[in-house]
């Protein structure tokens, strides 16, 4: 999908346009984003770009200032023109982080903030004990009670008329700024007693309530003639913080329809999206541009939909944008969680070494490298990670992977706190200071910090998975049996979810269901081995071929056995059985050494004893024999073998002398 | 910087590691085990004998430093230790081979005092595995940064064996400078060669050490630190961050800018080390060491300056809350030493406690009133500090306190001194000359030393006394008080010598340039130097000048308490000598009786024997002889003892007075009884003449051979009073040939 050099000019301006309205805006991240997209086009195409250096000079002198490209209501520009004076003010203060002060200029209060609370409720009331003003501010966050909406509603919104959208956005967005800064410094320290939802970002009801007057005056969702989109990603956000999440991506989706090249708006809009089916829904209210074409990429790498018709869309984009290191590791994510750890690894490295100071994603990396396990390599992830910057979460996450690889539990928590007081939506951290947690034996953090990673994402199975853990640690069978669902819902590709699920489901003594979930486990799992096996075995009418040498696995197959045997389907666990000592062998009679079996394990040795049990009792005496001195030459359960040797040898002697009494 | 290890020390981990896994020939082992050993216990204390010698090479590259292994034999035929080691150095490929190091050092210690274990592996408490512990510890401690630093330090120091290790193993080196050039061209990594240039990699520890060598050494020298080891020093102590070093980083500059005369900016530094110092050592120790610290410096403070009348230290003991004095402050002070275990401080404190108790007497007053409450303490001061010392100097030895043994045995000295043992005084004081040697303190050797050169000089030798302090001379070269101390006493005992020899004018030139010492307000020197100015005043036949001196100086005693009470007693004597040598013996009787009875009640002995010898020549004056005879016959042997030539002379020479004068009024004339009185006292007076002539005495020599021509023309032997006429023209004309 090679972009013809008109389109692709028109690209770059757009993007242009938008990195210096993103700017003006103070959406630092998306303008980041947008500028190293501007910068990915193919190299061969600067040598044009800088020919036109002149003209472009040329149109600068006689265009008016960028901000007033996407200007096309005048009304706007006049008024932008207007306030141009206050509005540096504004966004010079908003760069100096004076809050406040920036949202001040446009929208002035009467009161300063740290008096705000009462303004909340309603100023008849007598002064609320400290407990009930919590739960007011919960019901307030919760924002779904129409009771708890009502006292949040600021009594006079003071919106000011003739105000330009930009110079409210940036005012509003100020207001919500300061709120989070707020809340950060309420919180105090990781998982302590303020930290989590109990504080909440206490300006967002404020802003909700100016928004919603501002939009109902010009028409409601439904007109889409006077706005610009900015203020509707606004509200979407504000909306999204409130857990309104429908009302949320209605707004999101105007925001981006109006402002498509708004990448905070779409990531916002992804963090909304919980299944592949979810994202079919919406992609038929997306416009239809390359920024969706993102979206899509995006979503799907954060759903784990390794599909071809993914990497497809990757391909097209990367033609377009071969330099951009945003595609290149969401590609090396794709990999990853497609468990094909060599490719990601050769695209991580080749990120890495184009773009040494960029740490955005490089957690991925860590993650990938802990679990091949390459130390050399984390350890020269990490050094550079802390050359480049050692404040930032994504390096602190490095530096707890690396920690924790070497099994220095204690440092990596504290390299994943420091992480998450840096900033506390570092989702990956939360996550992997459960996984330290558990390591250390500290289960209530571990369920906490999962609980949080939870709440940013989602769509982690890993911090879901590790919530079952948790409540398993802790013996509570049904919650964790819940967890793993969960868990094995958002990513069906692992067998350990479906393993786990079984687990879990056996301890609830739901046999049928775990029986189920042990099978599924065993088909994803055999799914993975057998894909490669086939081509090699061809045509095989044994559907049972494939199953030895250790294409399934031994231990799901003996707890499936185990639990047949605890329903009394004694066949079917004889059978399963079989199944599991099967694996001990390759496919042995093709004579093809690829396929080597597992050998001899202590699970096997189990389901072998077993079986010379189960032999025994059906008075099959020579498999009994068999079974039991292969036993004694593998050094397992030797005691209890021999008795059976011993045992089966005596009823065949009496057998032997009945035989010849008879 | 990390605080402990250094690139020097990782090298010594791996070669530890190689040495533990058995990877050197046999023959080689022992000399890679003293490479080790001489590199782990390297430094004992800063105050060790080879202080400076430890620190070299903490900034060498490691060819410098390893190269003396390539001497041991490794187990590979034809290789040697050296070899082993590059191989093993240049394997560490990266950050996490260092993490993987410290990971198999942590398995080589044995776990606990299973005996069954500790046959594979070095046991807990050996060297070896202290310092592996120890390194261990410390890496644990660094942040993942700090390990960064230490590995980029590591791979700068080792760069110098490159060549070494590139030519025998080539393969390995190509595959090296593949990995290194792709790394290259990492932009943080260029950024961080650079800075990695300037200053080699040091670990805080060696910093402080440094630091607080340097400081012993400017303390004890006096000297500058050398411009370039400044700035080297300085750099590193810009990359500290542990703020322990700052307060020393200070006193260092204190010393810098005193000697090069900025006296604000050196008053600011001083202002600045206690205060951090103070900041930092109340932190560290909750306040009390810092108190007591504090304290053991002002009461040290005070009894060195004892002159300050209005104090400003005088009010510490208020501040303890207590009303009396030194005894409060320091049982104070003692028992918070033992209570903190900080025995350098008990140590100091009981030989501040034994001067005390030497220089005073509780409720010493020359009241007769109060003589009655002073004998219910009647131990005698010096016995109970000689006591003291001996507790003082147990302490030194259990805890291996060296820089306060040589103390003690000056202390001891003295003690021995003011009970007229002077050969054991000789020996505590050649202890310090001998034994500690180099390790005492300069001070403590200074004073000692003078010590003795004045002792010999008292004994008559006084040129061996000056060829003595001469040769010493060089040693405190650049140190002003020590060397103000040495040519002060060089001075005195000229002063001394001229003295003897009659030589006034010379003397006089010695005197004045004698005089400045007195600023120096050190005791010792001053109470010498009065003595033998009275002596030059009464030699001139001064006597009035004499007396308003010995005056004066009785009047300076008198008012305040540190003073020796020796001194005075001294000078009451001294009056008393005086009193007998302007005709008025009976005036001095009773000023020398009181001294001589305050004295022995104090055990002061040699000032008992000036004190009796001065009551004796009273006694003849007064006809007394028998009295005088016996007195000195009694403490004759005392005399002898001390060593001091001068009283011993003068008692002989008494003595054959005494007979002289027994010989006239007990017996009767030309009596047998007579004739031995007078054999007698020529016996004594010849004894007397000996022991001025070893003193170069001039005078006294002449007056002995005048009494001797006398009572051997009063015996009728002429020849005997001839001969004697003819020494004494030969002794005065020799004098004359000296004086012009």
């Amino acid at each position: 999908m090679a972009l013809s050099s008109e389109q692709q000019l028109e690209l770059q301006t757009q993007l242009q346009q938008v990195v210096v309205a993103c700017n003006e805006r103070c959406l630092y991240f998306a303008a980041k984003w947008s500028a190293e997209l501007l910068n990915s086009f193919a190299t061969s195409e600067d040598g044009p770009t800088d020919d036109g250096e002149d003209t472009d000079i040329d149109d600068d002198t006689d265009a008016p200032p960028h901000g007033q490209y996407l200007n096309d209501d005048p009304k706007e520009a006049r008024l932008e023109a207007r306030e141009l004076p206050r509005f540096f003010l504004a966004k010079s203060l908003f760069d100096c982080r004076e809050f406040d002060r920036c949202a001040a200029v446009f929208l002035p209060t009467q009161v300063p903030h740290s008096t705000s609370s009462p303004q909340i409720t309603s100023p008849t009331r007598v002064p609320l004990s400290s407990s009930q003003l919590k739960l007011h501010a919960q019901v307030s966050s919760k924002g779904k009670s129409v009771f708890g909406r009502q006292p949040a509603k600021p009594k006079t919104s003071a919106l000011p008329k003739n105000l330009s959208q930009k110079a409210l956005f940036l005012a509003l967005y100020a207001r919500y700024m300061s709120g989070e800064k707020r809340k950060n410094e309420d919180s105090e320290t990781i998982l302590g007693p303020a930290d989590g939802p109990v504080t909440a970002n206490k300006e967002i009801p404020g802003i909700l309530a100016l928004l919603e007057e501002y939009f109902n005056a010009r028409g409601g969702l439904q007109d889409i003639t006077n706005s610009q989109g900015w203020l509707d990603y606004l509200y979407g956000i504000a909306l999204l913080r409130t857990k309104s999440d429908a009302s949320a991506k209605q707004w999101l989706l105007r925001s981006v329809n109006l402002q498509p090249y708004n990448w905070s708006a779409w990531l916002e809009l992804a963090s909304l999206v919980g299944s592949p089916e979810e994202m079919q829904q919406f992609s038929e209210h997306l416009p239809r541009n390359i920024m969706s074409l993102f979206f899509h990429i995006h979503c799907s790498q954060e759903l784990f939909q390794q599909t071809p018709e993914v990497f497809n869309a990757l391909a097209q984009m990367e033609s377009i944008f071969p330099r951009s290191a945003f595609l290149q590791q969401q590609k090396a994510m794709l990999h990853y969680h497609g468990r094909d750890h060599e490719s990601a690894l050769q695209i991580f490295d080749t990120l890495l070494k184009e773009q040494p100071h960029r740490l955005d994603g490089m957690e991925i990396f860590s993650n990938l490298l802990y679990v091949l396990p390459n130390r050399p390599k984390l350890a020269t992830l990490a050094s550079i990670a802390s050359d480049v910057d050692k404040f930032r979460p994504e390096t602190n996450c490095i530096l707890g992977n690396y920690y924790s690889l070497i099994s220095e539990h204690e440092k990596a928590v504290l390299h994943f706190r420091r992480a998450l007081t840096l900033d506390r939506n570092f989702q990956a951290a939360w996550t992997l200071m459960g996984h330290e947690y558990i390591e250390l034996k500290n289960t209530q953090a571990a369920i906490e910090s999962y609980r949080r990673a939870v709440d940013t994402n989602r769509k982690d199975y890993r911090a879901w998975y590790g919530l079952g853990q948790g409540y398993e640690m802790l013996e509570c069978h049904s919650y964790s049996l819940f967890y793993y669902q969960r868990a094995a819902a958002l990513y069906p590709g692992d067998p350990k979810m479906w393993a786990a699920v079984g687990n879990a489901y056996a301890k609830c003594n739901k046999t049928a269901n775990a029986i189920q979930a042990f099978k599924r486990a065993l088909v994803v799992g055999s799914h993975i081995d057998t894909s490669s096996s086939f081509g090699s075995s061809g045509g095989n009418n044994d559907p049972l071929a494939h199953a030895v040498g250790g294409a399934l696995d031994p231990q799901i197959l003996y707890e499936i056995a185990c639990l047949y045997e605890k329903d009394g389907a004694w066949d079917e666990a004889a059978a399963y059985m079989e199944l599991t000592l099967a694996q001990e062998e390759g496919a042995g009679e093709e004579g093809v050494g690829e396929e080597e079996g597992l050998g001899v394990t202590q699970v096997t040795c189990r389901a072998r004893l077993w079986l010379a049990r189960f032999c025994y009792a059906r008075g099959e005496w020579a498999r009994t024999m068999e079974l039991a001195n292969e036993l004694c030459q593998d050094g397992w359960e030797v005691e209890e073998a021999k008795g059976l040797v011993r045992d089966v040898r005596g009823r065949l002697a009496l057998a032997e002398e009945e035989e010849v009494e008879g | 910087m990390a605080r402990y290890l250094t690139p020097i020390r990782l090298g010594i981990l791996i070669l530890t590691e190689q040495y533990l896994c058995g990877q050197f020939a046999s023959s080689g082992q022992l000399g890679v085990l003293s490479f080790i050993a001489s590199h782990i216990t390297a430094r004992a204390g800063p105050t060790g004998k080879d202080g400076q010698d430890a620190f070299v090479g903490l900034d060498a590259h490691a060819v410098e430093i390893l190269g003396p292994l390539s001497k041991c034999a490794s187990d590979v035929p034809g290789r040697t230790a050296y070899d082993a080691l590059l191989q093993r150095l240049w394997k560490l490929d990266g950050l996490d081979a260092v993490y993987e190091l410290f990971e198999r050092l942590g398995q080589v210690i044995a776990p606990g005092s299973d005996p069954e274990e500790m046959q594979k592996v070095v046991s807990r408490a050996s060297p070896l595995s202290q310092f592996v512990r120890r390194c261990s510890v410390e890496f644990t401690r660094l942040q993942f940064a700090d390990t960064q630093a230490l590995w980029a330090a590591f791979v700068a120091w080792r760069a110098s064996t490159h060549a070494v290790w590139a030519q025998r193993n080539p393969d390995a080196a190509a595959h090296y400078s593949e990995v290194a050039s792709s790394s290259r061209d990492r932009p943080t990594n260029a950024r961080r060669s650079m800075t990695e240039e300037e200053g080699r990699y040091v670990s805080a520890e060696d910093t402080n050490d440094l630091i607080t060598s340097s400081v012993h050494h400017l303390q004890k020298m006096g000297t500058r630190v050398p411009d370039a080891m400044r700035r080297k020093l300085q750099s590193w102590i810009h990359e500290q961050r542990d703020a322990g070093v700052q307060s020393l980083q200070h006193f260092l500059a204190f010393f810098e800018h005193w000697r090069s005369g900025q006296y604000t900016m050196a008053l600011e530094s001083l202002h600045r080390y206690f205060d951090y110092s103070l900041i930092g050592k109340a932190r560290e120790n909750q306040d009390s060491a810092c108190l007591n610290f504090a304290l053991s410096w002002l009461l040290y403070l005070r009894q060195a300056k004892p002159d300050n009348r209005v104090s400003a230290f005088g009010s510490v003991s208020g501040l303890l809350g207590g009303v009396a004095g030194e005894q409060d402050e320091i049982s104070f002070l003692k028992a918070k030493a033992r209570e903190t275990k900080h025995w350098s401080l008990l140590s100091s404190t009981l030989l501040e406690e034994a001067k005390l108790d030497m220089y005073t007497v509780p409720n010493m007053h020359p009241e007769p009133r109060s003589e009655a409450v002073t004998d219910r303490f009647q131990t005698g001061s010096t016995t109970k500090s000689v006591e003291l010392i001996m507790q003082s100097a147990f302490v030194n030895v259990q805890h291996n306190l060296r820089t306060l043994m040589p103390a003690t045995s000056l202390f001891e000295g003295a003690a021995f001194d003011r009970l007229a043992q002077s050969q054991l005084a000789a020996r505590a004081h050649d202890t310090i000359q001998i034994v500690y040697g180099d390790q005492a303190p300069l001070s403590d050797r200074t004073r000692s030393l003078c010590r003795t050169a004045y002792g010999i000089a008292q004994s008559g030798r006084c040129s061996a006394g000056l060829d003595m302090l001469r040769a010493y001379l060089p040693c405190v070269n650049g140190v002003l008080k020590l060397e103000q101390r040495v040519t002060g006493f060089m001075n005195l005992l000229q002063l001394m010598g001229s003295l003897r020899n009659e030589r006034l004018d010379a003397a006089a030139y010695y005197h004045s340039q004698l005089l400045p010492l007195r600023s120096l307000g050190d005791p010792e020197l001053d109470f010498e130097l009065d003595l033998l100015e009275i002596d030059l005043y009464v030699r001139r036949r001064d006597l009035d000048t004499a007396m308003k001196a010995v005056n004066t100086h009785i009047r300076q005693n008198e008012g305040h308490s540190p003073a020796d009470i020796a001194n005075r007693l001294h000078f009451l004597v001294l009056k008393s000598t005086i009193f007998a040598l302007s005709g008025q013996a009976t005036k001095g009787f009773s000023i020398a009786l009181r001294a001589a009875s305050t004295a022995a009640r104090l055990r002061l002995l040699p000032t008992l024997l000036e004190a009796i010898t001065a009551l004796a020549i009273i006694l003849n004056d007064l006809s007394e002889f028998d009295a005088a005879r016996r007195l000195l016959d009694a403490a004759l042997p005392m005399m002898i003892e001390t060593r001091h030539c001068r009283l011993t002379a003068r008692s002989f020479v008494t003595i054959g007075e005494a007979h002289v004068g027994l010989a006239g009024t007990t017996c009767a004339p030309d009596s047998s009884e007579r004739i031995q009185q007078i054999r007698a006292a020529e016996i004594h007076v010849e004894r007397g003449r000996e022991l001025y002539a070893r003193l170069d005495d001039t005078s006294g020599v002449l007056d002995c051979l005048v009494m001797k021509a006398q009572l051997a023309r009063w015996r009728g032997d002429e020849q005997l009073a001839a001969r004697a006429d003819a020494q004494f023209a030969q002794k005065l004309r020799d004098r004359h040939e000296a004086a012009e």
